[in-house]
């Protein structure tokens, strides 16, 4: 009965829109548009860009992000023929213009432009992703990772970038094929990526800090993203640089899930005409003898040697290429071994090359 | 399911599509599981104490319609039931510990801790608004509602049922009973409200609230004058933007089926005096507490004592209103004395209405209208101090820290990249009378302007306060 009622009085007649409805938000839509295209633009003039901190691509970690923009700009300047990847020790370790210019005189030709994405704590798993977004983005002809214990090992994982952290970010989803709207906006939006900046200018989550350190390290890195660092270590070392190298190495175990990401890195050499190097970043003699242990040191050496499939692999320490002086502290170098060590680098890289030992390696013919 | 998520977007968009296919009748009752399902979402407990409470006054004002039973007792008992329930929910935290306190000093062994009951979300609310029902249809100034599903909808109803607005069941009934058009005006109304209090919350308030150094108003000693300043503008105008933006945002989606719901704020912050100030800010209570505690006390002591200068007079209708008003805000000292300060301001202003009276503001030269604005601001934004204050001796360190400038550190000028646009928002409502002035906009200007909202809330959509609409805390 009820429902027969119910039925009979079926008129449904709230919504009585009658045309045109929504005129203005097809217009406001239309406004977007403008605005989003506008900001795009002036946000890509290169003196409006030179004057702004790092975008971010929400990984919430400054340091590669600085690094990324630096490495943008200098591909926006021109080729990127090879890039340096890894930690701390290849921000400050490796020069790419003076390993530019070795490679020149070595090999005769115009040299290497080259770019150096050191990222300070970054984790071999997190530097993989970074390796497949450098490959995917700019075609380098070489990468060079530079390795080291750190980068490998299972204490230090809690304060490094690692895989779990970076590849949780829409950015580093998108990188490992896991396509998604905010992956795609984060590669191909700046306005996207300057909306973090915008609100720590405004101080949002108390990131006056994070602020500073981005403009500080904008100011002080080299145009090719070498950032050098000053300094002796000490010898004897302080009681302060003792305490760092023994939380580094005091039973120093390889995490595995850091060593597996070297077939990652094989399958780039393999799959793509982008030839990676893996290249030991030098410590500090005393540091193996004295913190690591040399037993711990050739199996590291070994295992890398043994994932590292047919990628080559450089061991720089036992040359002593670096004296004392070179070095900031243990594992750093400082301008002077830098310049050194990138000189060298120059001059192998540019040897192997001639030989046919490094290259693409499909083209590969020796072996170094 | 909070109000600005994604989630309650689809769900309010899900029951429209429902509702917009069925008739009158239908369209209440659906409404009623709705609000109840978007209950549950916080809690079955809450839905639980609701309907009780639901059924327990539906039931009482039967009676008072009945008769039988005196009208006047049956009235009491429902006040009491209502008051009750608020007590045990709400205040046990307040009178317990004190409680056990002194009974621990009396030697009786009370045992550890208090009841810790959670208070169901929007209770406070909708307990004022069933009192309100129960005294008016004692006062038969509204008709004790026949329909059980009419009933429950003006309790539950969901779109108001976090943190109002307060409706009285004369206004909100009748539109239940009322057929529902939702036309282009209509439409544009709601979408307005809507945006306008997206705005009001995601863009100015959450943005503000941040700004706000953790610790603030707990340990106001590690500032300098300045900032403790600079900290309560930026606050008192968070404070309001949350809320207006709240009430905004659920008018509008109420407008979206068809049934208006009250304003509860009108520019409070230009208000030339502090009775209009009561009359533009949170004003459904205001309104509340003046129908059912002021004019109640004003008029009892009238019949006592009819001069109008007779101190009692003066004096006690506001001071009680206004520690009523304290007390509903939240259990503790410090609102008390938030309300009592409020309660002196009123009466201060009383006084001075009898020693020099004056004509309404807004027949006052406009220098004096905005002295007046700037001296009401400034009282009310010093009393925002032991409102937010964790208890009332840091909010006495707050105000002896704003006068202590031997530290002249301040706030980031940046606030002002969002304290511009808040003040322009107001300014604009306020100087046309008209919260939906952009309605009356060149369509392009409308546009423009929607646009920029859009960009805006697109910008700080990723701003997590982890806070939630500071009213649904009452």
């Amino acid at each position: 009965m009820t429902l027969r009622r119910l039925w009979r009085d079926y008129r449904p007649r709230t919504l009585t829109l009658t045309p045109p409805a929504g005129y203005t938000l097809v217009l406001a839509a239309l406004f977007v548009a403008i605005y989003v295209l506008l900001i795009e633009a002036v946000l890509r003039v290169p003196a409006v860009q030179s004057r702004l901190p790092a975008p971010s691509v929400g990984s919430n970690y400054i340091s590669f992000e600085i690094a990324l923009e630096r490495l943008d700009r200098f591909a926006s300047e021109g080729p990127v023929d090879c890039v340096f990847l890894g930690s701390s020790l290849v921000l400050r370790g490796i020069d790419p213009a003076i390993f530019g210019e070795a490679y020149a005189e070595q090999t005769g030709s115009d040299g290497m432009r080259c770019f150096n994405l050191g990222i300070q704590g970054i984790s071999a798993s997190a530097a993989s992703i970074v390796a497949e977004y450098v490959v995917d983005a700019y075609h380098p002809r070489l990468l060079i990772f530079g390795v080291s214990p750190r980068a490998f090992g299972q204490s230090m994982l809690d304060r490094s970038l690692t895989s779990d952290i970076l590849g949780a970010s829409a950015w580093a989803r998108q990188v490992q094929g896991d396509l998604n709207v905010e992956g795609w906006l984060y590669r191909h939006s700046d306005l996207y990526r300057y909306r973090w900046i915008v609100l720590d200018w405004l101080d949002l989550h108390e990131s006056h800090e994070i602020e500073m350190r981005r403009e500080q390290e904008a100011r002080t890195a080299t145009g090719d993203g070498f950032l050098p660092r000053t300094g002796v270590l000490a010898l004897p070392r302080t009681a302060k640089e003792v305490a760092r190298v023994t939380l580094l190495f005091e039973d120093y175990r390889l995490a595995p899930e850091e060593i597996r990401v070297l077939e990652d890195f094989a399958r780039l050499d393999a799959n793509t005409s982008t030839a990676v190097l893996l290249l030991e970043m030098p410590l500090h003699p005393d540091t193996i003898s004295e913190y690591m242990g040399e037993d711990v040191y050739e199996s590291f050496n070994a295992t890398i040697r043994a994932h590292a499939g047919s990628m080559p692999y450089w061991t720089t320490t036992g040359l002593n290429l670096i004296p004392d002086k070179g070095f900031v502290d243990s594992n750093h170098l400082n301008p002077s071994g830098s310049a050194l060590f990138s000189r060298w680098l120059g001059e192998r890289v540019g040897e192997a090359v001639e030989a046919g030992a490094l290259g693409p390696s499909q083209v590969r013919t020796k072996s170094p | 399911m909070t109000i600005t998520s994604f989630s309650f977007a689809g769900y309010v968009l899900l029951v429209l599509a429902l509702y917009y296919a069925l008739p009158r009748r239908p369209q209440n009752i659906l409404l009623l599981v709705a609000s109840y399902a978007f209950y549950l979402t916080w809690s079955w407990w809450y839905a639980l104490v609701l309907a009780i409470l639901t059924l327990a006054n539906f039931a009482l004002t039967g009676r008072i319609r009945a008769g039988g039973t005196p009208r006047r007792a049956v009235l009491w008992a429902g006040v009491g039931i209502n008051l009750a329930a608020l007590a045990v929910f709400k205040y046990e935290d307040f009178f317990v510990p004190d409680l056990l306190a002194r009974l621990d000093t009396w030697g009786v062994e009370s045992g550890a801790g208090g009841l810790d009951i959670l208070l169901p979300v929007g209770m406070s609310f909708y307990i004022v608004a069933v009192i309100s029902y129960l005294v008016d249809v004692y006062r038969k100034q509204v008709a004790p509602a026949t329909d059980l599903v009419d009933f429950a909808l003006y309790m539950a109803y969901f779109p108001k049922l976090l943190s109002g607005p307060i409706e009285r069941a004369r206004d909100f009934l009748p539109r239940l009973a009322a057929p529902r058009v939702v036309d282009n005006d209509q439409l544009a109304r709601s979408f307005t409200l809507i945006v306008l209090g997206a705005v009001r919350k995601l863009v100015l308030a959450d943005t503000l609230t941040l700004m706000l150094p953790r610790g603030v108003f707990g340990n106001p000693d590690q500032f300098g004058a300045p900032q403790l300043i600079g900290y309560l503008l930026i606050y008192a105008l968070a404070l309001y933007n949350d809320f207006a933006g709240y009430t905004n945002i659920v008018r509008g989606v109420s407008g979206l089926f068809g049934i208006e719901l009250a304003a509860n704020f009108a520019t409070p912050y230009f208000s030339r005096n502090l009775t209009e100030f009561w009359n533009r800010w949170h004003i459904t209570l205001s309104h509340w507490l003046r129908d059912y505690i002021y004019f109640p006390t004003s008029r009892a002591l009238l019949r006592r004592n009819p001069s109008r200068t007779n101190v009692p007079n003066l004096l006690l209708p506001p001071m009680l209103t206004m520690l009523a008003s304290g007390l509903w805000h939240g259990p503790g000292w410090s609102m008390l004395l938030w309300g009592a300060l409020h309660g002196v301001y009123l009466v201060g202003e009383r006084l001075l209405a009898l020693w020099r009276p004056a004509g309404p503001p807004q027949h006052q030269p406009r220098w004096r209208q905005t002295l007046a604005m700037l001296f009401v601001v400034t009282l009310v934004v010093l009393a925002w101090v032991p409102f937010r204050a964790p208890d009332v001796p840091r909010a006495l360190d707050y105000w002896q820290g704003m006068l202590d400038f031997s530290d002249l550190r301040r706030p980031t000028v940046r606030v002002f990249v969002v304290i511009l646009p808040a003040l322009w928002l107001d300014w604009v409502q306020y100087r046309r009378g008209d919260e939906l002035v952009f309605l009356r906009w060149p369509r392009l200007a409308q546009a423009a302007l929607l646009a920029l909202a859009i960009l805006a809330l697109f910008l700080t959509s990723q701003v997590d306060t982890g806070a939630p609409f500071v009213y649904q805390g009452f």
